[in-house]
């Protein structure tokens, strides 16, 4: 699997799309950082200094589409490349090239998030200035839980792909399912236990309460879905 | 040590209703050169594909390199290098990362393998070009080179002589002829260009609407292909009741109102005529002919009948 890792690496060094990601990332960290927060922003949400930024993004979960695009794009070309078959013929397990490939994308998508934190942070700082106070360990921890939510995530996005067996489909499908999972639901059950600490809505704060529950479901949910997808790409005839 | 690389019992794959493979076992030895030989939509992707782990028998098992368990199968894969309906590429790599990548895949410590191989194909000049800038021959070669990083026991190539232009096929032939000896590398290569495949192979395997029909090694091919024997007289279905009572092994087929073409057997010649002039058939020709690698293949695979 080591093997696996190795090339995922050299693989993402070289995704075009997700330095697309990132060049959007940087024109909204650079418009921020140029025109700050809007006063009805300020008066609405009540923001009033750069951590307010931090805790605003951390758990920011409108680029999910993008994140869902992303991640099956990336695990989709394989199959439509037939790049897959390597791995395959070449005696590595499958359940080896779900994980590797997980990983993969989990890394590109926490990346990408890192970004819009900077993004925000950025855009705070010009309104309330570069002062990191407020800022401590939880938050740390924080952003490690949502790191965790999204591995979640990201094996959700991988065993669509893995079921659509081709990247136009996969990204069509995984495009759908997470604006309609990140962006859509986010407004219907807004304040829902369930779904405020489920992997579509990363954790809503610092607070224990928040990142044990969310914490667990992104773990156990991961192991549920690397499990199942193993066990559908096991069985799955890779022949086109 | 066993001289058998692969072995399969009763292979069989359906998909849905259709039946793709239909209980094929065959024996493939070590060194040899196998010919794999059927039309399009033989069989002969789908048998690849099952050895090479892409996909999973209905029914069946099979031997790989001496190991039967799945788990172990899969081990075995390092050394078996493919290139079934093309090599998997990524298009937007250079030939050197392609077979980087997958000199890394199958876990060859050597580094300098990677060279080694785009030199042995001849790619180095192109080393640096994007696989989707290569030309067919050159992806082809890729291929080959991608296979044979792993330093492979056995190689697993589908039709790879498609698309080609016959100096490139005549490189191709060259190289696997090379790879089998100095290697000691068993080859299994597909495809419908049998001439091709009658100058590289050792031994053929013929295939026809997903079963296994024959099995020969070139000499017996050559000898079945040599020589065939034609009638032409006046009385054909009295020819063909007396092929059917004295000579029930041969197979035969009518290619015309008055005659008929009888495979193999040249040495029945002076017997058959015996018996058709005994019958009072006027013959008007008994000839012995040479018959084509793809008139022999046409008259296995019912392109010829007995009627």
């Amino acid at each position: 699997m080591f093997n696996q890792f190795k090339i995922e690496s050299f693989k993402m060094k070289r995704f075009i799309p997700f330095y697309v990601c990132i060049g959007i990332m940087i024109i909204i960290t650079i418009s921020g950082a140029m025109h700050g927060l809007k006063q009805a922003a300020i008066d609405y949400w009540g923001y009033g200094n750069l951590h307010d930024g931090f805790i605003d993004s951390v758990q920011d979960c409108s680029f999910s589409f993008l994140y869902g695009m992303l991640i099956s794009w990336y695990v989709g070309i394989d199959f439509t490349n037939r790049t897959l078959h390597r791995a395959i013929v070449t005696g590595n397990k499958r359940w080896t090239m779900i994980v590797s490939r997980i990983m993969a994308t989990s890394v590109l998508t926490f990346i990408i998030h890192i970004f819009l934190i900077i993004s925000q942070l950025a855009t705070f700082g010009k309104t309330f200035g570069y002062s990191f106070e407020g800022f401590g360990v939880t938050d740390l921890v924080w952003l490690g839980v949502v790191a965790l939510q999204i591995v979640a995530f990201s094996s959700f996005y991988v065993l669509i792909t893995v079921i659509c067996g081709n990247v136009y489909s996969a990204i069509f499908a995984c495009v759908i399912t997470s604006t309609i999972a990140g962006n859509v639901l986010r407004n219907i059950f807004d304040g829902n236990y369930i779904y405020e600490h489920s992997f579509f809505c990363f954790a809503k704060s610092a607070a224990a309460s928040d990142l044990v529950p969310c914490a667990l479901i992104a773990i156990i949910f991961t192991v549920i879905i690397v499990t199942v997808t193993s066990v559908i790409f096991n069985r799955r005839d890779v022949s086109n | 040590m066993s001289d058998v690389i692969l072995e399969t019992r009763n292979l069989t794959k359906k998909y849905r209703n259709q039946v793709a493979l239909d209980n094929a076992s065959i024996t493939l030895k070590k060194n040899h050169i196998y010919g794999f030989i059927g039309e399009n939509g033989a069989g002969k992707s789908t048998f690849m594909k099952l050895i090479a782990g892409l996909t999973f028998p209905t029914s069946g098992d099979m031997t790989l390199m001496g190991e039967t368990e799945k788990g172990a199968i899969e081990n075995k894969r390092k050394l078996v290098g493919t290139m079934i309906e093309g090599p998997y590429l990524y298009p937007n790599y250079s030939v050197r990362q392609n077979v980087e990548i997958q000199r890394i895949l199958v876990g060859n410590p050597d580094t300098s393998a990677t060279d080694r191989m785009i030199e042995m194909v001849g790619l180095q000049e192109s080393s640096k070009k994007k696989a989707k800038k290569l030309s067919m021959g050159m992806k082809q070669r890729l291929g080959i080179a991608m296979a044979m990083i792993g330093n492979p026991k056995f190689l697993i190539l589908d039709e790879p002589i498609n698309g080609l232009d016959p100096k490139n096929i005549v490189t191709l032939r060259n190289m696997l002829k090379k790879i089998n000896e100095e290697h000691e590398c068993t080859i299994f290569v597909s495809s419908h260009i049998l001439s091709e495949l009658y100058l590289l192979a050792t031994d053929f395997i013929f295939i026809h609407k997903g079963r296994i029909i024959e099995t020969s090694t070139h000499e017996e091919l050559e000898e079945k292909c040599s020589q065939y024997i034609l009638v032409r007289d006046n009385n054909i279905p009295e020819t063909v009741t007396i092929l059917e009572k004295h000579f029930p092994e041969v197979t035969y087929k009518v290619v015309a109102d008055d005659t008929v073409k009888i495979n193999g057997k040249p040495d029945m010649k002076a017997e058959l005529s015996g018996y058709l002039m005994q019958a009072g058939i006027v013959i008007s020709e008994l000839s012995e002919k040479e018959m084509t690698l793809e008139e022999y293949f046409m008259s296995i695979t019912g392109g010829e009948r007995n009627v």
